[in-house]
């Protein structure tokens, strides 16, 4: 599961008329949840398909569907999208029906030639996961070999002419690596560089000892600034994932003035995400238990858009269902809580988030932080959750405060 | 046309504007910034040589073509 690439292209971009008339710009398609990595931070569980995904010709009329709702941008994603057979017909039919169509992989066994013809599909971008360096990545991603698969399919992008990017998830010890594998990642070619924190869902609650405590953001953000401007200088953007936020003080390097700022969750507002087997969700990364819409094998999506309760959540939504520290903050009725994904794993419910350089900093004015403690497993199915508690204290005397 | 049949509708996001003394979004309108307690509509040197005031000023030109489109 990874978010998309080249974040901000402009046919992405809301506009007034696509908030209001909740237009599903953005679509990130799982066309199946097979997969050849054994990733210990996936949410999704991937690994064997689902037991009734879409046909080709169920998903060319997903692909119509879409189309005729003003969708501009499909992001297919897996498991690992090419181990589907078809995966270069569907390439071709969002391109046929004028939708922008990009891919996310974690580049095992994706050989040029694969690359080639997407390429020739019209696949526009081709966004690869690299966690880390050598041994953190094929730690992460559970395959041996992975990461230098994953520089070579970069490699081959640059030279079959397809724009690459990389997705990083930001775990526990992958920060006092992330310069290096800047350098390497230009070197090989990237253009992009989207970064996002691991959520606490599905394998990564199995292995929560990965997960990133929220007070130190004081240390990733300053970090992730640096690296903004360092990469930027050599042709790299690095691009925040929805889950990293907001409005601290480097907000307006990566998300504004020029590029607007977080305008908060865009799930069931503008974007969808859609399960291999056809069921319907606001985010590709939502717990399917909690925001699962309905099959579109048996409604059409329109349908589903319009009026299935589990997609309505952000429309017209106001401050009523944020809690915690994010119900007082300044920026409550823009924000409204980041990250629908990120919290509502965590937590269970939406509305709270302590991955937030804002409020991190406005708890260190009071000489507080937080942690997160799990106190409940995620059950064995994709997109599961567990249960984490918020843990409040004082900040240890002698704790780094960048 | 019933509830079920009318075409979805949402909000917009609420418009944030720079503090154009301390660089931190605020809320449009906004006079005394609730971050660094100045004043939010004058501008400072960073905000300046910073190249905020064009981009301010792009800002103001896309929200009006926008509501234009309305």
């Amino acid at each position: 599961m990874a978010e998309p690439a080249h974040d901000d292209a402009p046919r992405r971009r809301l506009s007034l008329r696509d908030q209001i008339d909740c237009v599903p710009v953005y679509v990130v398609w799982e066309i199946t949840l097979a997969c050849n990595l054994k990733c210990i931070h996936c949410g999704s569980r991937a690994g064997h398909r689902r037991a009734r995904e879409l046909s080709t010709d169920e998903c060319i009329d997903v692909v119509r569907q879409l189309a005729e709702l003003g969708t501009r941008e499909i992001s297919i994603i897996g498991g690992e999208a090419f181990v589907r057979k078809d995966w270069l017909t569907l390439v071709r039919a969002i391109r046929d029906h004028g939708m922008d169509c990009t891919m996310q992989t974690g580049g095992y066994k994706l050989s040029r030639d694969m690359i080639e013809a997407a390429t020739e599909a019209g696949l526009l971008g081709l966004g690869v996961s690299i966690d880390g360096l050598q041994p953190l990545h094929d730690r992460l991603r559970g395959v041996a070999g992975s990461y230098s698969e994953a520089l070579r399919v970069l490699e081959d992008c640059k030279r079959v002419g397809l724009v690459a990017s990389v997705n990083t998830q930001i775990t526990a010890t992958v920060m006092p690596q992330l310069l290096e594998l800047m350098d390497i990642i230009i070197e090989a070619g990237a253009r992009y560089w989207q970064v996002q924190l691991t959520v606490a869902m599905g394998n990564a609650v199995d292995h929560d000892e990965i997960l990133l405590q929220p007070y130190e953001l004081t240390t990733l953000m300053p970090l992730l600034a640096d690296l903004h401007g360092k990469g930027g200088a050599r042709g790299l953007r690095l691009l925040p994932g929805n889950n990293i936020g907001y409005f601290g003080p480097y907000d307006v390097l990566w998300r504004g003035p020029d590029r607007g700022y977080y305008g908060g969750c865009p799930a069931g507002q503008n974007a969808i995400g859609l399960e291999a087997d056809g069921t319907l969700k606001g985010c590709p990364s939502l717990a399917t238990e909690r925001y699962g819409a309905g099959d579109v094998r048996e409604t059409p999506i329109a349908e589903l858009w319009a009026s299935h309760p589990a997609l309505q959540f952000n429309r017209n939504r106001g401050v009523e269902d944020l809690w915690g520290f994010c119900r007082g903050c300044y920026y409550a009725e823009v924000c409204r809580g980041g990250c629908t994904w990120t919290a509502d794993s965590l937590l269970g419910r939406r509305g709270n988030n302590p991955y937030c350089h804002h409020r991190v900093l406005k708890l260190a004015e009071q000489g507080l932080r937080e942690r997160i403690v799990k106190i409940e497993d995620a059950p064995a199915l994709p997109f599961a959750t567990g249960r984490f508690a918020l843990v409040e204290e004082p900040i240890p005397v002698g704790a780094v405060q960048a | 046309m019933s509830e079920a049949d009318a075409p979805p509708h949402g909000a917009p996001t609420p418009v944030l504007v720079l503090c154009r003394q301390c660089i931190q979004y605020v809320f449009i309108g906004t006079t005394i910034c609730p971050h660094c307690g100045r004043d939010s509509g004058e501008t400072s040197a960073r905000y300046r040589d910073g190249g905020y005031l064009a981009l301010e000023t792009m800002q103001c030109i896309d929200r009006a073509v926008e509501k234009q489109r309305r």
